[in-house]
């Protein structure tokens, strides 16, 4: 038997160096954070440690650590947001890199208007064989990387459904060398969470060891999962998402000489995440496929892989293999229909998926055993309802959508599941990042220029000359807009400026009014974010400050103390400006960007 | 007052549809019937004019919304047919944005909406609107005059607000209080709120069974101990709806569903024949929410005091107390499709499986939308023409 050493060392041999940097800093930082995970893992590695590792040597930077000074270490933002992720960058440089981190992660290119599969048929592996039962120290709180596992794949199923309704999933678990079919493919998401929930429970409460689970076989899960795929239709991808711990597979067969030429012919694509270390065969099942191989640093690398899948991929030209037109410019026309809602007095009989006592329809639960239900039929069970909706082929009333029609198989959905698909069609192109000291607007705004002290005029647009004075409009209410109502805030510029420009004297700091006047687009005030009216960039002017310049000549530089470059984000078609919430909102939830909706 | 229903405060964010054609049509019909029920001695029946009974309605709308909670905040949003705008409260000055997301003002009352305030800002910056999107009109209309070739279609077409992009700037807005409360989306973040509560979901659904209200229940708890405001969104239109928003406007009801927003509709027609009398839009939307919406019913309701009425016994009360009351439903929500080619609603549709566009008949050679050739399975006849579609 092998005795393993500190798991570190295991993962040293597939990740690259900055990789276990990056690794070993976010380990350090998680303690110096009052999260309770930080307590946790640090106790936990005491207890891994005294269980009696045999080499285990005392240089992790944790280990230094003395836990009672945690809280000094805490910090805040501006709203009284504890940072999590403090790490002695500043609160510019975090979000900078949470952008550059997304950007980074973003696997299936989802700012960029690319074809892609939107009709999907996706099956996802776990691995349940004694490798997921060990505790990895890279990925805290849980218990085993089985839990991890688990519950990043019932995230995953719900973030799936969401961006893909009209998609189709299914489970399968591998252990004891083989691979059983969790769940088949579904249209909707509560039977897969149902199966996942109870797998959770009973896998652990089988515990951990070396004994439990098995040993993990991939040629078996990737043969179960394509076999049903081969039947799934073709004018829709077919993806096998493998979620592994192992660093062995055990196969009765040879994978690359077997599976994998069926895997092509299939036009299947096989990605990987591996929580532990970078398997060979995975990286070659993947490259030959089309799909992506992972290998997970963290908790949060982990789930951006994991759920960088969820986004539907793009085409790539392996599918459409002998075709010799580009592969782009085939489509493929699928029948599917648009139910009615109808209600009645009367209950009636509804297909639906079950789960649970639904007080809203006075439906019965029944339990289910979810290996026997096969896709079409997936709403087996039959319940009284008040509404349903009515399949416009065999008129049988369904409840939940989407789902494919128990009698007919018509696959049913509503107008708005399509509408919720079209924003991966249009999305919003990514945010710019904006300079502090650049303005926006229009010609006339460099009417306003201010001469600086030499009397020379300033260049235009660029520059904190042309930033007016007070921003205000005939409609702004002019009986409150005196000295002690308008806010005067103090702009700085935080590009470092060159030898040249200093030597001309120009205010490295200006003190602007934001006034109370209308925004209806950035050219209005380009100080504050066009979606939530958050003055960016900009920090009130003290009162010692006022002191000192007195009020008249607004140009006069003021010392120059260093404050933060508080960043503000310009969307590339309309120009406007936003802050960095408003700029995260809008590309993860909403997908729209409001700038772009007003005319001109 | 400590009950729990009604402790919590509210966001009522008013999307203002304030498009200069529509309302000014609707001042016109107004005088002329008004004349005619003159000499018959009989008070005015309607329509609604934007300035003396709508404004007046909204008024009265957030004032007493405001006296239903010390913490309650209101955010007014208005969308001309080019821009949308917050008018209030505004970027600066007194009673800012800032003062309001941090709770309450500097005034003594510590009040988050100034009733005074509320007037001054909302009729100038109604006016301010107003004002631009004429003066654009104007220029619009006047370089289209100049070119000689557009003369055919220079007589404006009554266009919509851009309400699309005001539901946008007001999710915004909301996610700014709700990040102030540590919800909602933020650029430091990591997870977002929603997915954080999804976890929920799955093992309560299991384990108990029990139906959403108690998870819902247990939720707000929650919220209530951070202090954060359940929002919502009114939108109030006239004017007929901008085909090119549909994606749009079903992104915020999606990413609204999220967070928890209720959305709720309010059609003003304007009893003319020709106009419609409602928004398939905005019914998909407060549908998708879970809101209510009405459709302002034509005739003297929309007159002066009546307007006022109607909007306070339908939109005032808060999401959690509606259950109780007996609020208009939505029934017959057309959920159908529309054909991209010949316009009519179907039922069993043709989707291509590139961009999702839905046709009534297969197309026998090429997606019409995206022009990518068709699969042939089986021999097929020539090819179709090839139609200009949206």
């Amino acid at each position: 038997e092998v005795v393993r050493s500190r798991p570190f060392t295991v993962g040293e041999i597939g990740r690259s160096t900055k990789g276990l940097s990056i690794m070993l800093t976010a380990a350090g930082s998680t303690i110096s954070s009052s999260s309770a995970t930080g307590a946790a893992s640090a106790t936990d590695g005491q207890d891994g440690t005294a269980q009696g590792q045999p080499m285990r040597d005392t240089s992790h930077a944790w280990e230094a650590v003395d836990g009672s000074s945690m809280w000094t270490d805490v910090q805040e933002d501006a709203d009284g947001n504890i940072l999590t992720n403090y790490s002695q960058l500043s609160l510019a440089a975090q979000i900078r890199q949470r952008r550059h981190r997304l950007a980074a992660t973003d696997l299936a290119r989802s700012s960029k208007r690319l074809v892609r599969h939107m009709l999907r048929h996706v099956y996802l592996v776990l691995d349940c064989s004694q490798w997921s039962r060990e505790k990895d120290p890279a990925l805290p709180p849980a218990r085993m990387r089985l839990e991890t596992t688990l519950n990043l794949a019932s995230d995953f199923i719900n973030e799936y459904y969401d961006q893909n309704p009209l998609g189709h999933l299914g489970v399968v678990l591998c252990k004891d060398g083989e691979a059983e079919m969790l769940t088949t493919l579904g249209g909707s998401p509560k039977k897969h969470k149902l199966a996942l929930g109870a797998a959770l429970v009973t896998e652990m409460t089988k515990g951990g060891g070396p004994s439990v689970g098995g040993e993990f076989s991939l040629q078996n899960g990737i043969e179960v999962a394509g076999r049903s795929l081969g039947y799934a239709p073709r004018y829709g991808s077919r993806e096998i998402i493998v979620i592994t711990s192992a660093l062995a597979t055990c196969d009765p067969g040879d994978i690359l000489g077997e599976t994998l030429p069926r895997l092509l012919h299939s036009g299947i694509r096989v990605s990987t995440v591996s929580l532990q270390a970078e398997l060979h065969i995975c990286t070659k099942l993947a490259e030959a496929t089309g799909g992506l191989a992972g290998v997970c640093m963290d908790t949060r690398h982990l789930r951006d892989l994991v759920m960088g899948h969820a986004v539907p991929p793009p085409i790539n030209s392996l599918e459409n293999g002998t075709d010799d037109t580009a592969p782009q410019m085939i489509c493929e026309f699928v029948t599917m229909g648009f139910p009615s809602r109808e209600g009645g007095d009367v209950p009636t009989l509804v297909h639906n998926t079950g789960g649970g006592a639904n007080a809203k329809n006075g439906g019965v639960a029944f339990a289910i055993n979810p290996a026997a239900a096969d896709d079409r039929r997936s709403n087996r069970l039959i319940s009284f309802a008040r509404t349903g909706y009515a399949c416009p082929r065999c008129r049988s009333r369904c409840s939940d959508l989407p789902s494919d029609c128990a009698v007919c198989g018509l696959r049913l959905i509503l107008a708005p599941h399509l509408a919720r698909t079209f924003h991966h069609l249009f999305p919003v192109r990514p945010f710019m990042e904006l300079d502090e000291a650049e303005v926006v607007g229009n010609a006339d705004i460099g009417t306003n220029e201010m001469t600086d002290n030499n009397g020379e005029h300033t260049n235009g647009k660029k520059g904190l000359e042309a930033l007016p004075v007070q921003s205000s409009s005939a409609f702004t209410p002019t009986s409150t807009v005196s000295s002690s109502n308008v806010t005067s805030f103090v702009v700085s510029s935080s590009t470092s400026m060159d030898a040249q420009q200093r030597s001309n004297n120009l205010p490295t700091t200006k003190v602007i009014s934001i006034g109370p006047s209308v925004v209806g687009n950035s050219a209005d005030c380009d100080r504050c974010c066009f979606g939530c009216l958050r003055v960016i960039g900009c920090r009130p002017v003290t009162d010692a400050e006022k002191q000192k310049t007195n009020g008249s000549n607004n140009n006069r530089e003021i010392a120059n103390e260093p404050t933060e470059a508080i960043l503000r984000f310009q969307c590339p078609e309309c120009r406007n400006v936003f802050c960095p919430d408003c700029d995260a909102f809008l590309h993860e939830t909403l997908h729209n960007c409001p700038g772009c909706l007003s005319v001109g | 007052m400590a009950s729990s229903s009604s402790s919590s405060p509210n966001l009522l964010t008013l999307i203002l549809d304030i498009t200069p054609s529509t309302w000014g049509q609707r001042k016109i019909i107004r005088s002329a019937k008004d004349k005619a029920l003159a000499a018959k001695n009989k008070s005015s029946a309607g329509p609604a004019t934007l300035m003396d009974d709508v404004l007046t309605a909204i008024l009265a709308l957030g004032v007493s919304f405001s006296c239903l909670n010390r913490d309650n905040a209101l955010v007014v949003i208005a969308a001309t047919e080019y821009e949308a705008a917050v008018i209030y409260p505004r970027k600066g000055g007194e009673g800012c944005m800032e003062d309001v997301v941090m709770g309450g003002s500097s005034g003594a009352c510590g009040e988050r909406v100034d009733a005074g305030l509320l007037n001054d800002y909302l009729r100038l910056g109604v006016a301010e609107l107003i004002n631009r999107a004429a003066e654009r009109s104007e220029k619009l209309n006047a370089e289209q005059g100049n070119d000689k070739e557009k003369s055919q279609s220079s007589s404006t077409p009554n266009k919509g607000a851009v309400i699309a992009s005001a539901l946008s700037i007001a999710l915004c807005t909301v996610n700014r209080f709700m990040v102030a409360h540590h919800a909602g989306v933020s650029a430091l973040a990591d997870t977002s709120y929603s997915s954080q509560r999804k976890d929920d979901e799955g093992i309560l659904a299991l384990m108990g069974g029990k139906s959403g209200s108690s998870k819902q229940q247990q939720q707000q708890a929650q919220n209530e101990a951070r202090g954060m405001l359940s929002s919502r969104a009114l939108i109030i239109q006239a004017s007929q709806d901008r085909t090119s928003d549909y994606n749009a406007l079903m992104n915020c009801a999606f990413a609204a569903n999220k967070s928890d927003i209720v959305i709720d509709g309010c059609f003003i027609p304007s009893g003319v024949q020709e106009d419609p009398k409602s928004s398939p839009f905005m019914e998909q939307i407060v549908d998708q929410t879970k809101g209510v919406y009405l459709s302002v019913p034509s005739g003297a309701a929309q007159v002066g005091g009546a307007l006022s009425e109607v909007l306070m016994s339908v939109f005032l009360p808060p999401p959690n107390i509606r259950s109780n009351m007996n609020l208009p439903k939505l029934n017959n929500v057309d959920f159908r499709a529309r054909c991209f080619e010949t316009g009519e609603s179907i039922d069993v549709a043709q989707i291509c499986n590139q961009c999702l566009s839905i046709f009534k008949v297969k197309p026998k050679d090429r997606c019409l939308t995206c022009g990518a050739k068709v699969k042939k399975r089986s021999s097929s006849t020539g090819g179709s023409k090839r139609l200009k579609v949206s």
